[in-house]
């Protein structure tokens, strides 16, 4: 069947993480709605996050990202891990979290930790979980992003995965049109902080 | 002088640890490096909450940007930290 889907799959390339400067507008996107509310404001949230994908111990770090490129130039990516590497990454970012100089008290970062653990709760040790998936902006509406979730799937699969985790914005209509197109259905509800996310999974195959 | 540094606040770790989690889940001598989050003692959760109390317990506001961050989590760096930090300020 003659479709985008196709012409992409034959045009992306992937490869190993892109340079943190090159990948930190697609990530930061990918973890907004949630980032901004985390760090308090946008630019402190970027400034954060973008000393995280340095950080070889950090969920967002680019040692797990994919990178996707077109004609040799950086279009987005993602970044995926096992549960047990999500749980041992996000404990470093906690640690992370508190020495970060935010204009927030701890008292307040006490609530935006436990939000968080509401708003995603953790995969199941079998799960491959989708931590960040993105395009830049100029290279939106051209059917890359299916071929961006493909290749998370191939992925999982070839660590020896079967079964698929996300978290995805409930205001996020195009991205969860995708991850639904892709097979993925709603598993669970979080709210906390006036967000809510969508835990999402599906199978292999 | 220097062998005692951070004793009160380590105690007061021990204290606010052990009132969240139970003594129990602590050694009954709790070593100088002993690592709360790796040991599974507290989870991210538990160390910011343990962050903010020894804060409002000790009256101050500590930046941790200087602390290592494979000391924040250890009883004893944590505790020097603290205390060098409440002192100074």
């Amino acid at each position: 069947m003659p479709g985008d889907c196709v012409e992409a799959d034959v045009a992306l390339e992937f490869g190993g993480g892109a340079p943190p400067g090159v990948a930190l507008p697609w990530v930061y996107e990918a973890g907004c709605p949630y980032f901004d509310w985390l760090f308090g404001d946008s630019e402190a949230g970027r400034g954060v996050i973008a000393e995280w994908l340095e950080r070889p111990t950090s969920e967002v770090s680019v040692t797990s990202m994919v990178s996707a490129s077109l004609g040799g130039e950086h279009v987005g990516g993602f970044i995926a891990m096992g549960a047990a590497d999500l749980a041992a990454r996000r404990r470093a970012d906690g640690t992370a979290l508190v020495r970060a100089r935010l204009a927030l008290d701890k008292r307040q970062l006490v609530e935006r930790v436990r939000a968080s653990q509401a708003l995603f709760p953790s995969p199941s040790e079998d799960e491959w979980y989708l931590s960040k998936m993105g395009l830049l902006p100029e290279f939106r509406g051209r059917a890359l992003g299916a071929a961006l979730v493909q290749r998370y799937l191939e992925a999982g699969s070839e660590h020896g995965f079967a079964r698929f985790r996300l978290d995805v914005s409930a205001d996020n209509a195009p991205a969860l049109a995708a991850y639904h197109a892709a097979g993925f259905e709603v598993a669970a509800e979080g709210v906390a902080g006036g967000l809510r996310y969508l835990a999402m999974t599906r199978g292999y195959g | 002088m220097s062998r005692n540094s951070g004793a009160p606040v380590r105690d007061l770790i021990v204290e606010i640890v052990a009132a969240r989690v139970g003594r129990d889940a602590l050694p009954v001598e709790v070593p100088e490096d002993f690592d709360l989050l790796t040991e599974g003692v507290i989870d991210s959760l538990g160390l910011v909450e343990l962050i903010a109390s020894l804060e409002e317990r000790l009256g101050v506001e500590v930046d941790f940007a200087e602390l290592d961050a494979d000391d924040l989590t250890k009883v004893g760096p944590l505790a020097a930290y603290v205390e060098a930090k409440s002192n100074a300020g």
